[in-house]
């Protein structure tokens, strides 16, 4: 599962929509910076040979006038990962957004937060799981 | 000792892909001794018919059998292939006659700034050359390749509120002598690039 969240990371990092570790995280969204994006995982299915992990991305930008450029990086992030079949590299596949964006709240902080669900749908058979810890 | 319950699949027969249709006239040609098809830039007198409905591309070879059986009880004795045919449909999402000309097999009036008018119906049997062609996430690519092929007598549309507009094709395989083939009659090929 890793994997994946680890392969969407380095394409955002790799087409500048964040630097991986000072705004862009996997599996973690701190306090500073606020201006920042998370990589999470979700539940997957497993199917015959077929395998459908799932991840969600969360947006955050500050309160107030942050909205309109959560929203703006939200439908801009929907674009380059929706349909996509070259963004995943460990396990070839294809990433499909679960919705279109739009889902969005507010933290503790009162800083917009908007939320993106994909899947992906990728091949990964006893032979070509990848058992790496890294 | 293997065992056949140590159902393991072998990891090189397993990706994923999508198939596209490159049309052209019968006239055009496709040597596959030029390599993996670029669909961006397909082989001289192809087009690209654009996206496809995602489960739609079926390829379909039919080989007419026929056998003798004879005794008591009746066994077979002898088998021969009497007929072949071969036929691929698809649906295409598209709403323009550029598309539907193909669909149809008519040829496109241009009504000038307005936009084209194509004919329902028509007598005319059009021959066209097909490639589907589907690029797999491992990197191989599959080309199913149909030298000659003619249209389906029947073209069906549906126009949808809550659709995309979608267009359906379908052509029948004329067969040819493939000298690559062990000179048999052949109606199409199937060719896997590593």
């Amino acid at each position: 599962m890793y994997w994946i969240l680890k392969d969407i990371a380095t394409h955002l990092h790799s087409i500048g929509v964040g630097k991986l570790n000072s705004n862009l995280f996997i599996g973690d969204l701190p306090n500073s910076p606020i201006d920042a994006i998370g990589i999470y995982s979700s539940p997957g299915t497993l199917e015959q040979v077929v395998t459908k992990p799932a991840f969600q991305i969360l947006i955050r930008k500050k309160s107030g006038s942050g909205f309109a450029s959560a929203a703006r990086l939200a439908d801009y992030i929907f674009h380059v990962l929706d349909d996509k079949w070259d963004v995943l590299q460990t396990n070839k596949g294809r990433i499909t957004a679960s919705s279109t964006s739009g889902t969005n709240y507010r933290d503790d902080a009162g800083n917009w937060v908007f939320s993106l669900n994909f899947q992906a749908i990728t091949v990964v058979t006893t032979l070509s799981m990848v058992t790496t810890h890294l | 000792m293997g065992k056949s319950y140590d159902n393991a699949i072998i990891e090189a027969e397993v990706s994923l892909a999508i198939e596209r249709l490159l049309i052209g006239p019968s006239t055009a040609t496709w040597d596959p001794s030029t390599g993996k098809i670029n669909i961006s830039s397909p082989p001289a007198g192809f087009v690209d018919l654009g996206a496809v409905v995602e489960d739609s591309p079926t390829l379909t070879v039919t080989r007419e059998k026929y056998q003798l059986k004879l005794g008591l009880p009746k066994a077979l004795q002898y088998e021969a292939i009497i007929g072949v045919d071969g036929e691929m449909t698809c649906t295409i999402y598209g709403k323009s006659n550029d598309v539907a000309k193909y669909a149809t097999g008519t040829s496109i009036v241009s009504i000038g700034t307005l936009g084209t008018r194509i004919a329902y119906g028509k007598t005319t049997l059009s021959k066209f050359a097909l490639l589907g062609v589907a690029d797999f996430t491992d990197g191989t690519q599959v080309v199913h390749y149909f030298k000659e092929v003619s249209l389906k007598p029947e073209y069906t549309e549906n126009i949808r509120p809550d659709e995309v507009g979608k267009l359906n094709v379908g052509f029948d395989a004329y067969s040819h002598i493939s000298t690559i083939h062990g000179s048999e009659r052949i109606v199409g090929e199937r060719i896997y690039f590593k």
